[in-house]
């Protein structure tokens, strides 16, 4: 997808532009095709919604030590994040992942966004409850969107080495481990920062792992999850365009 | 009490404090990803393990650990487990 069509689809999603709101959804389905949830961007609304700024600093807390940068999660610092990183960064986006009745039950993001590549990061399940395998159709869902709507390459992640659970859940989906980066651990002013290949700071014995997707891996596994994300490309695009 | 069946005992107290429900023949060769518990209970069984057992293997191992298995999950935690 060319940069000034990428630009103005993360735009229209995220309410900057345009106002058609059924593009802000993504429906979380099975192979069998029945929707068990949604993926919903984040939008300037969100943004600024008391329940999702709380919701999304209690699962950032709850899960805090899996991420590389570790401090005290607030609400005002989530609220901050939401409406000075997510909504003006053209290059990212986060999805709040819906149950099948609604329900907020965790988020996953993306960032570095380009014409050929993006990195997923923030994938958290908040709360229990809705589809047993909700969270890896959501991950697959997300992945169909990337490769079948904007045309992606290549996806890639970085995930400790000791949150093997997720580990396992990318693996399954067709992730494999390309690079593996030493860690240290440098705490300052109330925050701890997990350094990778840096002589600064202690050495902690997990490690920082890169892993990555190519289309054409995912296509052979779940072709159905990128044709129907195709699907639909030629009329939001066109929605988009007018 | 030995590890598997510590660590059985509290997937259970977990799957109940979610409302989640393990699958009945819970064993060594069951997946863990369909155990019946999802990431939320995974995270919050390592950290009761941690808190009962006093260490957490994923963090001090020194090589990356994927366990598939309860009985691959049960090997490492007695594998790792720190000696006196």
């Amino acid at each position: 997808m060319p940069g000034e069509l990428l630009t103005a689809l993360v735009r229209q999603r995220k309410g900057l532009i345009g106002t058609d709101s059924y593009c802000g959804r993504i429906p979380i389905r099975t192979r069998e095709g029945a929707e068990i949830g949604t993926l919903v961007t984040v939008d300037v609304t969100l943004a600024h919604d008391p329940e999702v700024i709380r919701k999304l600093t209690r699962w950032r807390s709850h899960y805090m030590k899996f991420f590389r940068t570790q401090f005290m999660a607030t609400e005002e610092r989530t609220s901050w994040w939401l409406k000075n990183v997510v909504i003006p960064c053209d290059d990212r986006i986060l999805f709040l992942v819906l149950d099948g009745t609604g329900r907020a039950i965790g988020n996953v993001g993306v960032c570095n966004l380009t014409e050929e590549t993006a990195e997923l990061d923030n994938f958290i399940r908040g709360e229990a409850g809705g589809h047993p395998n909700l969270i890896m159709l959501a991950e697959v869902t997300l992945l169909g969107w990337l490769f079948g709507m904007l045309g992606l390459q290549s996806v890639y992640l970085y995930v400790f080495s000791n949150n093997w659970l997720p580990i396992n859940l990318h693996l399954s989906v067709g992730f494999t481990e390309t690079h593996r980066l030493r860690l240290s651990r440098l705490e300052r002013d109330g925050t701890v920062e997990y350094l990778s290949d840096s002589d600064s700071g202690e050495p902690v014995s997990f490690k920082y792992l890169r892993m990555e997707l190519s289309k054409n891996k995912f296509d052979a596994n779940y072709a159905w999850a990128t044709a129907a994300c195709d699907s639909k490309v030629s009329s939001l695009g066109g929605r988009m365009l007018q | 009490m030995n590890m598997q069946q510590k660590i059985i005992d509290i997937m259970e107290e977990v799957a109940a404090s979610l409302g989640a429900q393990l699958v009945r023949d819970l064993g060594d060769e069951t997946i863990l990803l369909q155990s019946g518990l999802d990431s939320l209970g995974f995270a919050i069984l390592v950290a009761r393990l941690e808190e009962d057992l006093g260490y957490d293997p994923f963090v001090i191992s020194d090589e990356p650990y994927y366990p598939r298995t309860l009985k691959d999950f049960v090997s490492f935690y007695e594998r790792l487990r720190p000696t006196i």
